[in-house]
């Protein structure tokens, strides 16, 4: 599967257009992203700042071969959209959306398996490439600054807190990934910090994580094995009460290994630098990039 | 202590969110406000003019800071 991070061409399609979808496409077209298509099921034949809106993803396609869609559409008919942008050929979907149930993931996960798509999300803020002026989320466009520090993480705020402490201290970013808050998701850990590690634009890496599953504890094992960028982590929840959902609904302590501590361990022992408080994810970088 | 880093949440709806919610109740607190990302400049504004005493935080450290100093610590 291609790198988000390297394509020529990033024609975007955004299915959704609704308050906040219209809202954060102004966003994304104001931060310079090519948005060629809208698609909403009341709305073809209309535009939406001279950009057309098509009825269906499949009719978009066709008429402005987009390479990466974005989703706003609300939550009881999200999965038919990430499944409609898949079966229209769009490889790489990018879904906002918060609140899909988890049922319906299910048959999302099912359906893709083995199809030649990447999924980022659901529930997630998007990618932003500060280089190639590409907004594809919810990214707040004001606080990113070109540079070799590549951002994933599980949430939306912290991924932003963070951007914003590496910009303040001059520190720019060749790419922000929000993978997303929910237990069913695309795009994980691993397969960023992979395309992290094969980009010549990123020197270290932060890493966003949190309470629940284990997919800190993959990263670790990853990382130990194959990343050799140097990589500032920070887990949060770490005063968490077992068995309580804290925002996400992936955040929940549900056995040891959800535990913050027990993903700290793991990252520690794979060479991870930690930041103890998100508060310090920038300055934990600036150290280790000074050495 | 408000904190919001608005992405999809747009600041300013919070910011009347705010001054609704206590209009609401009829009473009002000294606050502590970390308001960043989309539209946070016309939240500031809003709960500038709100006539509430708020204190306004660039990040969360200054925030503590300023909780601190408020409480005489």
């Amino acid at each position: 599967m291609k790198s988000i991070l390297n394509c020529d061409s990033n024609k975007v399609l955004v299915q959704g257009l609704g308050r906040d979808g219209s809202f954060q496409t102004q966003k994304c077209l104001d931060f310079g992203t090519e948005v060629v298509a809208g698609v909403h099921p009341t709305r073809a034949g209309d535009n939406f700042n001279g950009i057309p809106i098509f009825g269906s993803v499949n009719e978009a396609v066709d008429k402005t071969t987009p390479d990466i869609g974005l989703i706003f559409v609300p939550a009881p008919f999200a999965a038919d959209a990430i499944i409609e942008q898949v079966d229209a050929g769009i490889e790489t979907v990018v879904c906002i959306t918060e609140g899909i149930p988890i049922n319906d993931m299910l048959k999302v996960n099912n359906y893709i398996q083995g199809k030649k798509v990447r999924l980022i999300g659901p529930n997630c803020p998007g990618f932003l490439i500060p280089r190639k002026k590409l907004k594809v989320g919810i990214i707040p466009g004001s606080i990113v600054s070109d540079g070799k520090v590549g951002v994933v993480s599980r949430s939306g705020t912290l991924t932003y807190e963070a951007i914003v402490q590496l910009t303040m201290l001059g520190i720019g970013q060749s790419a922000c990934v929000g993978i997303g808050g929910d237990p069913l998701h695309g795009t994980s850990f691993v397969d960023v910090l992979e395309m992290f590690e094969q980009d010549q634009n990123t020197e270290a890496i932060v890493m966003i994580g949190e309470i629940g599953g284990t997919r800190e504890q993959v990263a670790a094992e990853m990382i130990k094995n194959s990343i050799t960028k140097p990589v500032v982590a920070s887990i949060v929840g770490q005063t968490a009460p077992e068995g309580r959902r804290m925002g996400h609904a992936g955040a929940v302590i549900t056995g040891k290994s959800a535990l913050a501590s027990e993903k700290i361990k793991s990252l520690k022992s794979a060479g991870v630098h930690i930041a103890d408080s998100p508060t310090e994810i920038g300055l934990k970088l600036k150290d280790l990039i000074k050495d | 202590m408000v904190n919001l880093f608005g992405g999809i949440l747009r600041c300013e709806i919070a910011a009347k969110g705010i001054i609704e919610g206590f209009k609401e109740n009829q009473k009002t607190v000294p606050m502590v406000v970390v308001l960043r990302g989309t539209n946070s400049e016309e939240a500031k504004e809003i709960l500038k003019n709100s006539g509430m005493e708020i204190y306004f935080s660039d990040d969360l450290p200054s925030a503590a800071n300023e909780i601190n100093k408020r409480l005489g610590r």
